[in-house]
């Protein structure tokens, strides 16, 4: 078996009255591309801020590499590229001020964050904004911004949250090369996204949350064995029976009448 | 009425006035900042009131007219000048908001007029349109205060929606918000300053006798007449008079600039509807990227990385935050402007004991202190979660704020010690210089634990300069960041007082400079030492921390 990289026992998080995560339990293996779904309000961003140390859980313990997030946080750290779900920018540097700085935190030695940095911005397309205030920036340049530093250390482990909403297609295929490269070289990545084609593509293994519950994992046949699929079925049918949201869609569809019948449209 | 959609006006109202009604009942911080407000501008806009009306009551002609004058004109200025400064933050003003559903020029215009009624310059309106009531009703004028005052509060409006829309694309550019702040602030501190050299100038250089006839003789509304508010005070005066022809032509030309604006304004709204907008250049034009070296000042280099690195950051962010930058400047400043007020004010006898600069010197020192190193983790604003999710030494992380806040402070010291020597005697001063340096480096030690402990949030939108933070620190941090930071500041400084006795009380001025010293040495070193307990509480507190500072849900 191989080394586990990301583990959660029963986390929780409880704001206030609302349970927005309810006793999760997951572990993933060294090198295993893991996506997260989910549908809005799930619980997916709150999950990974307790696994990369930025929310305190209620309960239950989370282990990246070994380390354990909350005991040895700056040890887990070092293992950890993250891009959060807020980006977490400094808005007043400029995009290569802001990897420069990343690359720098992440202890790299001068020469590389340098050569690095105009590599990734090469890469995400950003060299000619690259001089701009961040406060300026669209938010796919936002977007590319933070992930270039998420990844400017080569971390064994890479946390996604939604990287490729809000992202034009360009840089969709460069990202998906720099995360097919990282993967082959062994990074565990863990991603939440909604873009479940893409989802279906890349993950050697997928979980499903639902109002704050695991409610399915496993790879995409392991899936649909227990969903009972036939073995062509997509990731969309699956997910959408996982969450239990196939019946309530097509009956509430069925109440908007007034859609249709737009004046001047053909029946 | 013909033309307007009433269920949308309803509507929009409903909204502005549910707004207005959850700034008074929203949070708890709300309401109190609501009463500030109150506090601060409810008398000061009383007092003009019965100021105004005892001056038409019992004044002499032409002075009650002059003076409705003066205040029908300065409520136009105010209204022409308030997008700036309330634009973003009140949606009445701001119908861009409104563009992205199918409103009618019309019905913005009219939900912008009916809109008003409830914001807040208006609330500063109604007590002085109250006061001219009340003391021009009982005369002949009142048929011309009954029409003038309406059409005096649409032309308000109206010159702050042309001001809007027309450089609304300006208004709106982050650099001109950014310079804005900086500016207005830069004014507010030097305001006292002006006005006293002003009338310094005025005393010297001007003759008493002609300085008053000219007062005497002064008619203000002459020219303010052509103002569209002016000439509405004109009109009043003369139907006083009794002149109702004169009058009539007055309230008529006002009439017609009202149609004139009206017209420019509606003309500029069909611009902003059909996406036409009026700008002056282009806001925020992206600037042709040139490849810069990063710039490295050469005693940074002295640094060993990544502290280095750090204190780089934490220099530029301090600059490019306009609301931090106005601190560097201010530090700058502040002493040209204490001193200016002495000179001013009328203490300073020619005779002057320079002994006491240096003290002076340690007490300025507090403030840049205060304003580089407090809330430090704050001013990280988002980039703050990025810091938390590095493996970075947080011991590091404070040394670099701990240095870069030293050295802010220091500046200022540093730039006017030299300068002093010209007016103090030159031991004392090198003792507060050196004390000086102790203090900020004791001072810095504490705001940097504080920092950690009760940390507030600050507001750094770029959009809403002035807005206070949605969210404040609750009771206890203000408190303690009032109280507590000051008063463990005044403990760890205790053997600072011992020189500065030694020195200013008796005299030995030798043994107090080798004391200062020491003590310089030991304020810094607190400084340097206080990294360690401070990385240890951050280290344990980072997830509470953002929690605190979390930043609002976008309206
Ligand atoms: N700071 C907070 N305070 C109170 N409730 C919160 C807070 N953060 C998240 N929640 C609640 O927790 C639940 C889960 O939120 P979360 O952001 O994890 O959802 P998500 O799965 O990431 O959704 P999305 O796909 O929209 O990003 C939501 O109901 C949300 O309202
Ligand atoms: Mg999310």
């Amino acid at each position: 078996m191989k080394p586990i990289a990301i583990e959660a026992k029963g986390l929780k998080k409880q704001f206030d009255k609302k349970v927005a995560v309810h006793d999760l339990s997951l572990t993933v293996e060294q090198g295993e591309f893991f996506g997260f779904l989910g549908p809005n309000g799930a619980g997916k961003s709150t999950t990974i801020k307790m696994l990369v140390g930025l929310l305190r859980p209620s309960a239950g313990t989370a282990t990246i590499s070994g380390f354990d997030v909350w005991q040895e946080p700056l040890k887990a750290k070092a293992q950890l590229g993250v891009l959060p779900e807020g980006l977490n920018l400094y808005e007043r540097l400029n995009a290569r001020e802001f990897i420069r700085f990343a690359g720098t935190m992440y202890g790299l030695e001068k020469r590389d964050v340098d050569q690095r940095t105009e590599e990734l911005l090469a890469l995400m397309d950003l060299e000619d904004a690259a001089e701009k205030l961040i406060v300026d920036y669209s938010q796919g340049m936002r977007k590319k911004t933070a992930l270039a530093a998420a990844i400017i250390h080569a971390p064994r482990v890479l946390f996604l949250d939604e990287p490729f909403e809000g992202i034009d297609a360009i840089s969709v295929r460069a990202i998906r090369q720099v995360l097919d490269r990282l993967r082959s070289s062994g990074t565990t990545i863990f991603f939440s996204s909604h873009i479940l084609e893409v989802v279906q593509r890349l993950c050697t293994r997928i979980a499903v949350i639902n109002e704050g519950e695991l409610v399915a994992a496993g790879t995409m046949a392991e899936l649909r064995q227990k969903a009972q699929s036939d073995p062509d079925s997509t990731l969309e049918d699956l997910f959408l029976k996982a969450v239990g949201a196939e019946e309530k869609q097509n009956t509430q569809i069925g109440e908007l009448s007034w859609l249709d019948g737009l004046p001047g449209a053909s029946a | 009425m013909m033309g307007i959609n009433t269920a949308q006006q309803r509507t929009l109202f409903g909204l502005r006035s549910r707004l207005l009604w959850r700034q008074f009942t929203g949070e708890k911080g709300r309401i109190i900042s609501a009463l500030i407000v109150l506090l601060i501008f409810g008398p000061m806009v009383l007092g003009i009131s019965i100021a105004s009306a005892v001056g038409y009551i019992q004044l002499e002609a032409p002075w009650p007219a002059q003076i409705l004058g003066g205040v029908l004109v300065l409520l136009w200025v105010v209204w022409a000048v308030a997008p700036v400064f309330l634009g973003p933050i009140n949606v009445s003003i701001d119908v861009s908001r409104l563009l992205v559903y199918p409103v009618t020029r019309r019905d913005m215009a009219t939900a912008v007029l009916f809109g008003t009624l409830l914001d807040y310059p208006t609330f500063l309106v109604l007590p002085l349109f109250a006061a001219i009531v009340a003391s021009w009703m009982w005369s002949l004028a009142w048929p011309f205060v009954l029409l003038g005052l309406p059409i005096a509060y649409l032309h308000m409006v109206i010159i702050g929606q042309i001001v809007m829309v027309g450089a609304g694309s300006i208004l709106n550019s982050r650099r001109f918000r950014d310079l804005s702040i900086v500016v207005f602030s830069i004014l507010g501190a030097s305001c006292y300053f002006i006005s006293q050299g002003v009338t310094r100038v005025l005393e010297e250089f001007v003759d008493l006798e002609s300085a008053e006839t000219f007062l005497l003789t002064w008619r203000p509304l002459d020219q303010l007449q052509w103002l569209p508010t002016g000439s509405i005070a004109r009109a009043i005066e003369q139907g006083a008079a009794g002149n109702f022809g004169l009058a009539t032509a007055w309230l008529g030309y006002s009439l017609l600039l009202l149609v004139g604006l009206g017209y420019v304004w509606l003309v500029l709204l069909d611009r902003l509807i059909t996406g036409q907008t009026f700008s002056f250049g282009q806001a925020d034009a992206p600037k042709a990227a040139k490849p810069k070296r990063a710039r490295r000042s050469f005693k940074l280099k002295l640094l060993p990385e990544p502290l280095q690195s750090i204190v780089l950051k934490e220099i530029i962010l301090t600059w490019r935050i306009p609301q931090r930058r106005i601190g560097m400047i201010q530090a700058f400043l502040l002493p040209v402007i204490f001193s200016g007020i002495y000179l001013f004010s009328g203490e300073f006898d020619g005779e002057f004991n320079g002994r006491w600069v240096g003290l002076f010197l340690i007490g300025y020192s507090y403030i840049p202190t205060l304003g580089f190193g407090s809330n430090t983790l704050a001013w990280e604003g988002q980039g703050l979660a990025m810091l938390f999710l590095t493996p970075a030494s947080r011991r590091l992380i404070f040394q670099a704020k701990t240095v870069t806040s030293i050295l802010l402070a220091a500046l200022p010291i540093a730039f006017f010690t030299p300068l002093l020597f010209f007016i103090s005697p030159p031991l004392p001063l090198l003792t507060g210089f050196f004390l000086a340096l102790g203090f900020i480096g004791v001072g810095t030690a504490v705001v940097m634990l504080f920092s950690v402990w009760f940390p507030y949030p600050v507001n750094m939108d770029p959009k809403r300069p002035f807005a206070q933070p949605e969210r404040r620190g609750g009771f206890i941090p203000t408190l303690m960041n009032v109280i507590g930071t000051p008063l463990l500041t005044g403990l760890l400084g205790i053997p600072l007082a011992l020189p500065i006795a030694l020195v200013w009380w008796f005299e030995w001025a030798w043994p107090g400079l080798i004391l200062a010293v020491i003590c310089a040495v030991y304020g810094l070193g607190v400084a340097w030492v206080m990294c360690g307990p401070a990385a240890e509480q951050l280290l344990k507190r980072e997830p509470e921390i953002l929690d605190a500072l979390r930043a609002p849900e976008g309206d």
